[in-house]
């Protein structure tokens, strides 16, 4: 019988449960995360201050889409510390498409991340200009979106339009004071939730992410 | 009879034009460059493979990728147009399948052809994007530099000018800012006074030498339209000095982002200075380190072959603080040892990047190396110095 390796999973560090990913580069750190050895396999200590999905997963993400196997499309993907937990979790046979337009972080990005782990593709992009991603192929299934930008929602729903499969998740993080300094976060959230709907998305969740992010969300929402 | 030219990282699938596949040539080697030479538009050994097997096989007519591969094509005589936008893009979302459908590449390798494609891909935009970056930062060290000299020129000017009025001022208040601090501040040295000296942080022994010279100054009066031209000059100075500052910081984080082992190595305005003369980054990793050690001594550099003596030990290089602070029989070597480091900094920017913090330690210890072991003058051969002289002066 064939056990199933857990991918993501929690463990006890220092007598504290964490968040833990298995390691699909094995010795090497990303952004100095700790390596931690389980039944001969090893994990990355995932840090939910460091990565919004961390703690969104901690706080109770419902219908967690990232799973083995899946293709996603990230969009923001700077140095890579939240991708390189994904590429973790979706292993070998899964792939991740990652698009960063500045120069610098784009160059850690590719040491650090890309090139130790087979599912990772770089596209060193303008996200508000999908039709120019050479590398991708097939839609995916999930989109993940962090860009920090006023207009990022737009952004998030012309990339899934082109390249989300029906059905597929988008992950949006929002951060309220990129939008709008004057409005309540809340408001914020919902005014962005709203948007999406408008443009056949389902809002599945919003997470607030306090008290890891201040003033952060992450929107669950299925392209229908 | 219409073919599709796919295009793509593997190679160039030949399909009909309803997808069906015809015959798929993989490229030679060097898939990257072998991609954009076709796209370019140039002939390589496998595009002309594949046009003169399609026309066997009686095509006669092809839509591809790209107007310039489009136009070389037309140019040859063919019958050429390209894909419409939302052709390719259905085309290109489904490139995997067809690579493997055409026997291309297994379902596996196609990833690995893609992702080793993309790698190149960005690396070369990520070249290009930052010798964009390079030219700014020749242009604002050039910009910094020009304001300094600038600086030099007016400030020699107020020095000149109010030394007709405070002739002793000159020599004991050396800096040029503080100087023209001065003049704003005060105008006539009978408007000096103690407590304000000490309020511009001036050292006790200055400021009574300042006072001394002020009582028996041997200067002459000021009319009021001498003293409120002279004062405005000074002020544009100080807005120069401002000015100066804040071209520098973007000097810093400008080479911090091109070039940061070079910035390590040389430091940031030495670094980017060599940059400038060389022309970008790329053209300075080509140089060998023996031409980056005089880089900017150019004119001594001739001299020297027309005159038959001594070649330069340094140019811009002088700048560096390790070099100009040592004892001057020290300075080739550690001019050498640091264009040496400076030769692989350059190169780490342009290829790889990262900071390698090692090579700042090499360098240091080597620098330590340099200071114990020619600690001592080298004791001068008198013979060979005048044979030096006497050549240098035959010629
Ligand atoms: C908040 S950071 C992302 C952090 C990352 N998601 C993580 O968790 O590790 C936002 C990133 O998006 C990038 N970005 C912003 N606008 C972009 C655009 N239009 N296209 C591509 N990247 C963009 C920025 O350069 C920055 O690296």
């Amino acid at each position: 019988m064939v056990k199933e390796v857990n991918r993501l999973r929690k463990v006890k560090v220092d007598g504290e449960e964490r968040l833990a990913t298995l390691n699909l580069a094995e010795g090497i750190q990303v952004y100095n995360e700790r390596l931690i050895k389980l039944n001969g396999l090893e994990y990355r200590v995932w840090d939910p201050f460091r990565s919004k999905l961390a703690a969104a997963l901690l706080k109770g993400l419902k219908e967690n889409p990232i799973d083995e196997g899946i293709k996603l499309l990230y969009l923001g993907v700077s140095t890579g510390t939240t991708a390189s937990h994904i590429s973790d979790i979706i292993g070998e046979k899964g792939i991740l498409f990652g698009v960063e337009f500045a120069p610098r972080v784009a160059r850690e990005f590719i040491d650090r991340v890309v090139k130790y782990r087979r599912n990772v593709i770089p596209i060193i992009e303008d996200a508000r200009r999908p039709d120019r991603y050479f590398s991708i192929f097939g839609k995916v299934d999930v989109v993940y979106c962090d860009l920090a930008q006023p207009d990022q929602t737009d952004i998030a729903i012309l990339n899934c339009k082109r390249y989300l499969k029906n059905g597929g998740h988008l992950l949006l993080v929002v951060k309220s004071r990129s939008i709008d300094v004057t409005k309540q976060p809340k408001e914020i959230f919902k005014g962005e939730a709203e948007k999406l709907e408008n443009e056949g998305f389902r809002v599945n969740q919003i997470i607030n992410l306090d008290p890891f992010d201040k003033d952060h969300a992450l929107i669950d929402a299925i392209m229908e | 009879m219409k073919a599709f030219l796919i295009l793509c990282e593997g190679g160039i699938i030949v399909t009909d034009d309803d997808l069906n596949i015809v015959f798929a040539k993989r490229y030679a080697d060097e898939p990257f460059k072998t991609f954009n030479r076709i796209q370019n538009g140039e002939f390589t050994p496998e595009i002309d493979e594949v046009l003169s097997k399609a026309v066997e096989k009686g095509f006669d007519e092809f839509v591809v990728m790209g107007e310039r591969l489009r136009d070389s094509l037309v140019e040859k005589g063919f019958k050429a147009e390209t894909f419409t936008a939302n052709e390719l893009g259905r085309i290109w979302l489904n490139r995997v399948e067809l690579m493997v459908r055409s026997g291309l590449a297994s379902q596996e390798e196609s990833l690995s052809i893609i992702r080793d494609f993309a790698i190149e891909r960005s690396e070369a935009k990520l070249r290009e994007l930052s010798s964009k970056l390079d030219l700014q930062l020749v242009e604002s060290i050039q910009a910094l530099d020009e304001v300094d000299k600038s600086i030099n020129l007016l400030a020699t000017r107020v020095k000149e000018w109010y030394g007709l009025h405070f002739p002793e001022l000159a020599s004991i208040i050396s800096d040029l800012k503080t100087y023209c601090r001065f003049v704003v501040k005060y105008g006539r040295r009978d408007r000096l006074n103690r407590e304000g000296l000490i309020e511009d942080d001036l050292p006790e022994k200055k400021v009574n030498a300042i006072l001394n010279a002020a009582l028996r100054s041997k200067g002459g009066e000021l009319r009021d339209e001498d003293l409120k031209g002279l004062m405005k000059l000074s002020e544009e100075i100080l807005h120069l000095f401002d000015l100066k500052e804040y071209l520098m910081k973007h000097v810093i984080e400008t080479i911090e982002q091109v070039a940061p082992n070079v910035a390590m190595v040389a430091g940031p305005t030495v670094g980017a200075r060599l940059i400038a003369k060389a022309g970008s980054l790329e053209k300075l990793a080509q140089l060998p380190s023996s031409t980056i050690q005089i880089l900017g001594a150019e004119k001594a550099l001739f001299r020297a072959l027309r005159t038959k003596s001594k070649p330069p030990k340094h140019g811009i290089i002088f700048q560096h603080p390790a070099v100009h602070s040592a004892p001057k029989w020290q300075r080739g070597k550690i001019a050498r040892s640091i264009a040496n480091k400076i030769a692989i900094a350059a190169r780490i920017d342009l290829y790889r990047g990262g900071k390698e913090k090692w090579l700042e330690d090499d360098l240091k210890k080597r620098l330590e190396e340099i200071k114990v072991k020619y600690s001592e003058p080298p004791t001068i051969d008198r013979k060979k110095l005048k044979e030096v002289k006497k050549r240098g002066k035959g010629s």
